[in-house]
């Protein structure tokens, strides 16, 4: 029949036409330079990596440049190991481990429920934490296997619950747990089943920073400018001081030291000055930016900071490199989907 | 999955059914009209001017997917769906049930998954109109369940069986008792839904897809007296489904499943006087859905009274009141939320003369948790001929969209300072309609519709992260909606032979109007979700008890990023039908076999959510007719 050829013409036509292609992988030299960490759409497993080298020279997509497969959905965090990158796909469910020169994929870590972030005990053990489960994973780092689990309840909805990020002082774990608004410590020695220390945040656990022996935590109240702040003393986890800074600002709160100086921003970047029982937030820079996402410093890279910008959440983002102490634009990158995290590569 | 319970009931019904059959081919007489029970039991779809027995054993989803002026997001078969009319999203159109809009009051939108084909026998689309109250930012979608009874008495059962474990029961009874009409309608359908498909380079089969559903609708109407007309449905339903996880997800670490149950029920009164027609309608509704370890639970009571006046010979006006109250609680909700809703809208009809009618409206609505609504209006010029063959319409129309329990009351995140969603509407209408009679027994049809619209939209509603990334909605955007619908069918019929061929074409530009920072990529660009062309093309040929059908559907790509730079792939797909009609002594069989996707193309509606790719469906009805 008449119609069914047109049918069949038109289904040749369009397969003919939109025939995939394999695409040569291509070879990277990523040193001396910012690694963008492009969370990606919810659902969309369009995470990417983006690598600025130092002369300003910007690759976007890296990892499925380099390796012909997609990173995966909401890519959460990227923690360094020796020569290898662990990449945390939040709703994948995954950690891909990669050659951090050239992010070659070697391993993927896989039967995660929802990773958060990976923590290194050592160059056997790695704990991985989850949102949602309430529940902390130990990777077997010779098999990147799990090889145990640690759950706590949850006394919340499940949605409400789970552990966020890390950060290893020593022989001790210090963890978010948002279940419980928390800081839970643990110890590796006497393993990962119950916190020898927990420490009440009052808020949801926003962001945490190390300096010389104290652990700097903010927690922030849902949707309120409300902030607390927490100094502790990382050598028996007492709160050394504490303060609430009700005007802190209410878009994404993120706690980092310029030099010696205590910044926290929100929408805006705000210097913390201690003043005994009090602390008072001086801004130093209103960015004016759409929805200001990562913010990173480094004293190896002492004159700049770096902010990034996820605009509406469904478009490519920017990254900016902000001169230091004037705190001026200097420079503009066009990144990926919702950049969150800046690390800096030697 | 309360297997148990389905299995029960399709026991049940099959007992009830087989009494039905027994108790009738005992009293049956001779055979009757066949074609006659075949149309009964299927879809008119005023969308489309296919003859209306190509629509049958259709699902809603495709025969939704088929028309070129909606947009059909589906995670999978029998998964959650939703619908877009016109380059808005899901929330922005209203999904009418016999005129009580069946859109959530939850999450605003309609889950076109818990509406089976066999229930209804209606479908229309059309403009905002404001005798249908707000909610209406793009239009209106028109389900109705008619007792269109030509006999006393018929059975129509049968049994589908699918690719993918897809086993399906589906029943529609019709009886009439002296002057009481009683329709008894069901199905039951399950699925494992494990098809293949491919991403990336490697092969996959989807995970935790599968699906059980369940719906019975039992319908009564008979007049009171004189003029006095009483209509009433009650449906239940149940859909137990697994949520698969996205694409490329080997081992999925959890297995999130959705259960939906409720009740839908109906009063309808209709009176006919001298001095005005009266048509009333009282709806009581409960959905409680679980997703996971979350409840949600809604109950609604939607009333309606429409009263249209005759004025003069030239006048006459129509007053439409509606009240509705919602009772929500949710596990995501701090207590419970009530909303009182009241709306009144009032149009007048003036026709200079039988060839010109002109419209004008005004509509105001209040609501219990919402500060001042919007006043909106509309204005109609239609010029035709006597016959309404040929038609000229030109439009104004006005409308507003509250916002979603979900998009207040979220915890975390809902915006309690959420303004209504307002839209101005322009809409150019072109019809032409012709019959030839070529002899007694031949005739031909041709039809021809082409409208234009323009659709203002402010205070555009958007979710995005807040406080540690809790996402929150804000009126952020204004958006503009420009696009062409265009339709033409040919259809000819003579003793032995039918045939009908029908061309749709939409053009759809869908722009954000607002720019949020200098940096925003996002103005000017598409809305995400919306494909800028969309052509079908369906043809019927019939020839005595044979009948082929073929459709195909091709939907050009949809941006997933606001800048435009991330699209979905276009895609071409075509279904294939053969049915045979058996007569046998009283009863009459319809054999269907169905080739779905037959070239096999892999394509998406939703971003990393494949759609299956070539499958088959083959179904036995079984019918009896008597007068």
């Amino acid at each position: 029949m008449k119609i069914n050829f047109t049918c069949y013409f038109f289904a040749l036509l369009f397969f003919f036409s939109c025939g995939e292609k394999e695409q040569p992988v291509e070879q990277f030299n990523l040193e001396n330079g910012l690694l963008i960490l492009n969370e990606g759409t919810f659902n969309f497993n369009n995470a990417t990596l983006s690598f600025i080298d130092s002369d300003g020279k910007i690759e976007n997509n890296v990892f499925e440049r380099a390796n012909n497969q997609r990173l995966g959905d909401i890519a959460q965090s990227i923690s360094f190991k020796g020569d290898k990158s662990y990449i945390v796909v939040n709703n994948s469910g995954k950690i891909e481990v990669c050659n951090t020169k050239n992010m070659l994929l070697s391993n993927t870590i896989t039967g995660l429920n929802a990773p958060r972030q990976i923590s290194f005990k050592n160059d056997e053990i790695a704990y991985v934490s989850n949102i949602f489960d309430n529940k902390i994973d130990e990777i077997n780092l010779s098999n990147f296997e799990i090889s145990n689990s640690f759950e706590s309840e949850c006394p919340l909805d499940f949605y409400d619950c789970g552990f966020d990020k890390m950060i290893k002082v020593g022989q001790d774990l210090a963890i978010f747990n948002l279940g419980t608004k928390s800081l839970d410590i643990f110890n590796f020695e006497e393993g990962l089943s119950d916190p020898i220390q927990s420490i009440d945040l009052e808020f949801l656990p926003a962001d945490m920073v190390f300096k010389d022996g104290y652990l700097y935590v903010i927690s922030s109240e849902l949707d309120e400018a409300n902030l607390n702040l927490f100094k502790i003393k990382t050598e028996d986890w007492t709160i050394e001081e504490y303060y609430n800074v009700p005007d802190a600002g209410i878009f994404r709160n993120i706690v980092f030291f310029i030099g010696d100086d205590l910044h926290i921003s929100s929408s805006v970047i705000q210097k913390v000055i201690f003043n005994g029982e009090t602390v008072e937030l001086e801004t130093v820079m209103e960015p004016n930016l759409q929805s200001l996402y990562g913010i990173a410093y480094s004293p190896t890279d002492p004159d700049y900071l770096y902010l990034s910008e996820a605009l509406d959440f469904v478009q490519n983002g920017y990254v900016f490199q902000v001169k230091i102490p004037e705190f001026s634009f200097v420079d503009t990158f066009q990144v990926g989907i919702n950049p969150s995290k800046i690390y800096f590569l030697d | 999955m309360r297997n148990g319970l389905i299995i029960k009931i399709a026991l049940l019904l099959s007992f009830l059914y087989l009494g039905q059959l027994t108790g009738q081919l005992k009293g049956q007489e001779k055979a009757n009209d066949i074609d006659t029970t075949i149309q009964i039991i299927t879809i008119e779809v005023l969308a489309s001017h296919l003859p209306i027995s190509s629509k049958k054993n259709v699902d809603v989803a495709r025969l939704f997917q088929r028309q070129s002026k909606l947009y059909l997001r589906q995670y999978s078969n029998g998964s959650i769906g939703s619908i877009a009319l016109n380059g808005t999203n899901p929330q922005q159109n209203q999904v009418f049930w016999n005129g009580i809009g069946l859109n959530s009051a939850m999450h605003g939108q309609m889950d076109i998954s818990l509406i089976p084909s066999n229930f209804i026998n209606h479908l229309e689309i059309q403009n905002p109109t404001l005798e249908l109250g707000s909610g209406q930012i793009s239009g209106a979608i028109n389900m109705n369940t008619q007792f269109n009874h030509p006999g006393n008495f018929i059975l129509s059962n049968g049994i589908q069986l699918g690719s993918f474990g897809q086993v399906s029961l589906i029943g529609n009874n019709l009886y009439k008792i002296k002057k009481v009409k009683l329709n008894s309608d069901f199905n039951i359908e399950r699925g494992n839904n494990n098809y293949p498909y491919k991403f990336g380079s490697q092969d996959y089969n989807l995970l935790n897809a599968e699906y059980q559903q369940f719906h019975f609708k039992q319908g009564v109407s008979f007049p009171i007296k004189n003029n006095t007309y009483l209509n009433a449905h009650v449906w239940l339903y149940q859909l137990d489904r697994a949520i698969p996880p996205i694409a490329g997800i080997l081992n999925p670490p959890r297995k999130d499943k959705q259960l939906d149950q409720g009740i839908r029920s109906m009063l309808n009164i209709k009176n006919y006087n001298k001095l005005f027609d009266l048509d009333f309608k009282s709806a009581f509704s409960k959905e409680v859905i679980e997703y996971n370890e979350f409840d949600n639970d809604l109950s609604s009571f939607k009333n309606r009274l429409d009263l249209k006046f005759k004025i003069a010979k030239k006048l006459s006006f129509g007053l439409y009141n509606r009240y509705n109250f919602l009772l929500a609680t949710s596990d995501n909700y701090d207590g419970k939320k009530e909303r009182q809703h009241y709306g009144l809208s009032g149009l007048i009809n003036y026709n200079p003369n039988p060839m010109i009618d002109i419209v004008g409206g005004l509509m105001k609505e209040w609501a219990n948790d919402q500060k001042e609504l919007p006043f909106n209006k509309s204005l109609k010029l239609a010029v035709h001929d006597q016959a309404k063959s040929k038609i000229i319409q030109i439009s104004y129309s006005e409308n507003f969209r509250i916002p979603s329990l979900n998009d207040l009351h979220w915890v975390p995140g809902g915006n309690e300072n959420l303004k209504v969603e307002n839209s101005h509407q322009f809409n150019l209408d072109l019809n032409f309609s012709t019959n030839i009679d070529k002899n007694e027994n031949s005739k031909i049809d041709v039809k021809a519709e082409l409208s234009a619209y323009h659709n203002r939209i402010t205070n555009y509603i958007e979710w995005k992260p807040g406080t540690t990334q809790i996402w929150s909605p804000s009126n952020l955007s204004k958006v503009n909606v420009s696009g062409l619908n265009s339709q033409i069918y040919y259809g000819i019929r003579n003793q032995n032979i039918k045939y009908g061929f029908e061309l749709s074409y939409s053009f759809t530009d869908s722009r954000k109007k607002s720019r949020n920072s200098s940096l925003d990529n996002s103005y000017n660009k598409q809305l995400i979700y919306i494909p800028k062309n969309k052509i079908s093309f369906s043809s019927l040929f019939g020839f005595k008890t044979w009948s082929l059908e073929l459709s195909c559907l091709y939907t050009s790509k949809r941006f997933i990023s606001s800048d435009n730079l991330q699209s979905l792939s276009p895609y071409f797909i075509g279904d294939i039908r053969i049915g045979k009609l058996l007569r046998l002594k009283n009863n009459a069989f319809n054999i269907d076999f169905m080739l779905n996707n037959w070239w096999n193309t892999s394509y998406v509606s939703i971003a990393e959510r494949p759609m299956p790719g070539r499958n088959f469906q083959i179904g036995l009805k079984h019918n009896i007719f008597k007068n």
